[in-house]
């Protein structure tokens, strides 16, 4: 019987990695049935990315400005704001996305209740403040304080579109 | 019978139209437990709930004449009164809320209460448990109540007096008027104005185009913002605020006591004005892009004011 030891022996002689002699995917895949996702699935999967994305990214700016305000190199910055400029895009959209998908559904709610007439107008309002604080955060992409303002601005608009729809299935 | 005489009866018959259209009297009542929760539904009409000392539930005025009857239960501290109507439109706003149901309810002071409407006109007055109060089209007046207590409508006016609690008052269109509030206050329209005279010690408001007046006292932390629209809040012995506020191209205006204790921090992000009134310090200008900045320090520091607008005003003055 081989001790302990010996068997720590041999398996270091193995090779780090262990990979098999053919590619087995092409295989697998033809087991696999198809996935088929009915089709409200992609608008609420880009309604969750979207306000995921919203939730967690103002709370991870503060740290992620700390780290790179304590980098030891002036161009350690670069990297960062390129991720902040990219998560800015993702955001926007997403958010645009978003936005077009409710604009869409609400088009063929047939009956618009008292109160909502001007809606589009109301929805537009929302996107030309949503336009000005873009382009603020063009000059301060990592600024907290305009990323909080523009997703109280989707969450304004949700609300909106939320009693729309709450007010036309009530009257 | 003559045919003038024919047109003159059936004139008349006419002109008795909404008496005879006039919905089925109710006069109920329940013994209920002192902090009953109660729940009133009605679509349409008139409806006045005030609190009594008795334990007692109960309701008294005419239906809604296109009502099928109601259900009334009470049981296990539960007590439901429903006006019931077949499932169809409730009219549009504007409607004549003479056609609906005109009700007179009393309840326990130590209820809670949970009323809701569509083209209603609601007003409730000292109850203790909380209220819950929601309509479409229609009034919302609240008086002395307390506990949790929500308003709500999307095309009306909200009257709040000398409410005290957590009060949370929404409307989309409808105008906002409060009076004599304490506790935590919230409130928010889209399109309304809103107007507050308050001691409470937490206050939010938020509106979209609409206007935002505050008269506050005591206030120990504020929090307001618009998009479009103006606000302005005045705060009187409130010696260490904490206040933050924003808004997109509309105007914060900010008056405070002479003697605050503070740090300010004011920022205008793309084209906006800052205009101090508090002190002699000036905003800056960013060397690149348009920004403004203004941080300052009053007394030894110890509240907390941050505003941010990106191209509307911000204006701080002293009483």
């Amino acid at each position: 019987m081989k001790t302990e030891q010996q068997l720590d022996a041999l398996i270091a002689q193995l090779a780090p990695a262990l990979e098999p002699q053919r590619d087995l995917w092409p295989e697998l895949s033809e087991r696999l049935e198809p996935r088929r996702q009915p089709a409200y699935r992609s608008w609420l999967g880009v309604a969750a990315a979207a306000v995921l994305t919203l939730w967690f990214w103002p709370q991870q700016l503060p740290q992620e400005a700390e780290i790179a305000l304590s980098g030891p190199l002036a161009g350690g910055h670069e990297p960062q704001a390129e991720t902040d400029v990219s998560l800015l895009a993702v955001s926007q959209q997403l958010s645009r996305q978003l936005g077009e998908e409710q604009t869409r559904q609400l088009k063929t709610l047939q009956q618009i209740p008292d109160g909502f007439s001007d809606w589009t107008q109301q929805i537009a309002i929302w996107n030309k403040a949503q336009s000005q604080i873009e382009l603020a955060l063009a000059f301060q992409p990592d600024n907290p304080k305009l990323i909080q303002q523009l997703q109280r601005l989707q969450q304004q608009q949700l609300n909106y579109i939320a009693k729309l729809v709450e007010t036309s299935e009530l009257t | 019978m003559t045919k003038p005489f024919k047109l003159t009866v059936l004139m008349l018959a006419l002109l008795q139209a909404p008496a005879w259209a006039a919905g089925e009297a109710i006069d109920q009542s329940r013994n209920v437990s002192a902090s009953e929760k109660i729940e009133i539904e009605n679509m349409r009409g008139e409806v006045r709930i005030v609190a009594v000392k008795a334990n007692t539930f109960s309701v008294k005025g005419t239906l809604d004449e296109k009502a099928e009857g109601y259900e009334l239960t009470s049981a296990n501290g539960v007590t439901r009164f429903a006006v019931k109507m077949p499932r169809s439109n409730f009219g549009g706003w504007n409607s004549d809320k003479q056609e609906g149901s005109d009700l007179t309810i009393e309840v326990p002071v130590g209820s809670e209460l949970k009323f809701s409407g569509v083209n209603a006109n609601v007003s409730a007055s000292g109850i203790e448990g909380g209220a819950r109060l929601t309509t479409v089209n229609g009034k919302v007046d609240a008086e002395k109540l307390k506990g949790d207590i929500a308003l709500e409508t999307v095309n009306g006016e909200i009257s709040s007096r000398d409410n005290s609690g957590r009060i949370h008052i929404t409307t989309v269109n409808g105008q906002i008027s409060d009076k004599g509030s304490a506790g935590t206050l919230e409130l928010e329209s889209v399109n309304g104005e809103i107007s507050s005279q308050s001691s409470a010690k937490e206050v939010e408001l938020e509106v979209v185009n609409g206007e935002g007046q505050l008269d506050l006292t005591g206030t120990e932390r504020l929090e307001f913002s618009s998009v479009n629209g103006e606000i302005r809040a005045a705060i009187k012995n409130s010696k260490k605020p904490r206040i933050s506020a924003s808004s997109v191209s509309g105007a914060s205006r900010l008056t405070l006591d002479a003697d605050v204790s503070a740090r300010f921090e004011l920022e205008a992000s793309a084209g906006g004005d800052i205009d101090n009134g508090l002190t002699s310090d000036k905003a800056t200008r960013a060397k690149y892009g348009p920004r403004r900045h203004l941080e300052f320090r009053t007394g030894s520091g110890e509240g907390n004011v941050e505003i941010s607008t990106v191209s509307g005003e911000i204006e701080l003055k002293k009483h």
